[in-house]
């Protein structure tokens, strides 16, 4: 398998723990739960998705070969 | 509720296992050299959702995750999944508590599970000392047995030591015990002092035998045996076919370990682990007696007997050699196990006061139902502390004086084993 397309794969992996997450979520509003547990399940939801999201990025970057070149190589190429 | 929130701390654990994996995985970091710049910032992403305070936090599991895990634990926040299940202990601890209501009576135990529930290490371990001051050790164990498993469970989630939360799972999921409250000391540790294969020997037995086949002369055949010893009972039924009756006694005071397998090791392994000296015995015991293949039993165990036979009745093999029609426990904590026949009729006799029953983490009538096809007898029993509470003479006062319906019917279940006893053989158990 391609390193992007199992980068992919891990997105997917982590937007379904994300879902799971905010399933956790409605429950734990469901039967009145400590608000505080709820604002946790919410904020992890939210970092999750970002996380996700990043992920996919990671993935585009990599299936495009669009390498982060280190600055001194910049530098080198204007001396030129 | 306290169901509801231990299935949503289940599932949160899942996806910090899940998220654990993805963090420790090999084509990740593979990934960073190619394109640093995003791959930091996504791996940076999810190591931060997983241990900034409050987060998702880590999950300890499995073999290859428990190292990142411990690491992602110490250094980063508190695990979410871990605050969940212990919500859900504390509903059970007030569930419990409105069925008891001295414990919130008496205001040390009060404060040990408001300290415990808290996260406050300190003020727990100051109420547990004025507790065993004002009661004496076993009397501690005594008042708090009916919410022991809750408290243990709780502590051990919400502590610093990471080792130790397995066994808060297993109080909150109903997870069979693998290692101790404390201090996390796995089940293999504890069963390496459990050596031996077990031998059994014919003894004469004790003077008296009860021959009727009910629980009750169970009971007394338990009382009367050695130390070391178990009975096998040959019996006609009332339908002409022969079946067995096992009687399996418990834990003997004494030395840790002892020669025979009725000692503290075998009783802690017998409850955590599947497999143990007590059990091989009970097998070499059947054996020498010629019980034939696909013979009928029935298993009546006190204690550390019962778990035993508990570990007996749930091994496949067993179960095709022999039919477990009846097990029947008396004071023994085998409610996380399920034996392999389904079609096995099982009791389990619990005094609410006993704490030994609680040691799987897990009460017998407790405010989870684990089986609802078994028959639980749970009572309350506070006027002896342990061990007197938990001996055997005292369950047999118990049945004739505050449970003798639930004893009927028990002695009505165990109709096919009442008529003429052939044989009745006492072995004494080694463990080498």
């Amino acid at each position: 398998m391609d390193l992007a397309d199992r980068l992919d794969d891990l997105a997917a992996v982590v937007t379904a723990e994300a879902r799971r997450v905010a399933a956790q979520a409605i429950v734990l509003r469901t039967i009145h739960a400590d608000p505080h547990l709820i604002a946790r399940c919410d904020a992890a939801q939210a970092d999750l998705f970002g996380v996700a999201r990043l992920l996919r990025d990671h993935s585009e970057s990599v299936r495009t070969g669009a390498r982060h070149r280190p600055r001194w190589v910049i530098l080198r190429g204007l001396r030129r | 509720m306290s169901n509801e929130l231990a299935k949503a701390a289940e599932q949160l654990r899942v996806a910090s296992c899940q998220l654990t994996v993805v963090l420790a995985d090999r084509d990740l970091r593979r990934s960073l050299l190619r394109s640093p710049r995003t791959g930091w910032r996504a791996w940076w992403g999810l190591w931060r959702a997983l241990s900034r305070n409050p987060g998702l936090g880590f999950a300890i599991m499995g073999k290859r995750l428990r190292t990142v895990g411990l690491v992602g634990t110490l250094v980063g926040g508190e695990s979410l999944a871990a605050h969940v299940a212990a919500a859900s202990l504390r509903a059970r601890i007030t569930v419990l508590a409105e069925r008891h209501p001295d414990l919130y009576a008496e205001p040390f135990i009060k404060e040990l599970i408001e300290a415990v529930s808290d996260d406050r290490q300190l003020a727990s371990a100051r109420a547990i000392r004025k507790l065993v001051k004002q009661r004496g050790g076993a009397g501690a164990l005594n008042a708090l047995a009916p919410v022991l498993s809750e408290i243990a469970g709780l502590n051990a989630l919400l502590d610093e030591n990471p080792f130790n939360d397995e066994a808060g799972w297993s109080v909150t999921t109903g997870a069979p015990l693998r290692t101790d409250w404390l201090f996390g000391i796995g089940a293999d540790v504890i069963a390496r002092f459990d050596r031996g294969e077990g031998r059994v020997e014919p003894v004469a037995g004790p003077s008296a035998v009860d021959l009727s086949g009910t629980l009750m002369g169970s009971c007394l055949n338990l009382a009367a045996l050695g130390p070391g010893e178990l009975m096998i009972q040959e019996i006609e039924g009332p339908d002409g076919d022969t079946r067995f009756l096992v009687i399996a006694p418990g834990m003997r005071p004494g030395r840790l370990s002892q020669e025979s397998p009725q000692d503290f090791v075998g009783a802690w392994c017998n409850n955590l682990k599947t497999e143990s000296t007590y059990a091989r015995c009970i097998r070499k015991a059947l054996a020498a007696s010629e019980v034939p293949p696909h013979a009928e039993l029935a298993l009546v165990g006190h204690s550390a007997g019962g778990a035993a036979l508990m570990n007996l009745a749930q091994d496949t093999h067993f179960s095709e050699l022999y039919k477990v029609t009846h097990l029947i426990v008396v004071g023994a904590p085998i409610d996380t196990k399920t034996p392999a026949d389904r079609a096995t009729w099982v009791a389990t006799i619990t005094n609410e006061h006993d704490f030994v029953p609680t040691l799987d983490g897990q009460l017998a009538d407790g405010t989870r139902e684990l089986h609802p096809g078994w028959y639980v007898v749970s009572f309350h029993d506070d006027a002896l502390a342990f061990p007197p509470c938990h001996a055997i003479e005292r369950y047999i006062y118990n049945l004739t004086a505050q449970i003798p319906a639930e004893c009927a019917e028990i002695d009505a279940r165990l109709a096919p084993y009442q008529n003429t006893v052939l044989r009745s053989l006492t072995y004494r158990m080694y463990d080498h």
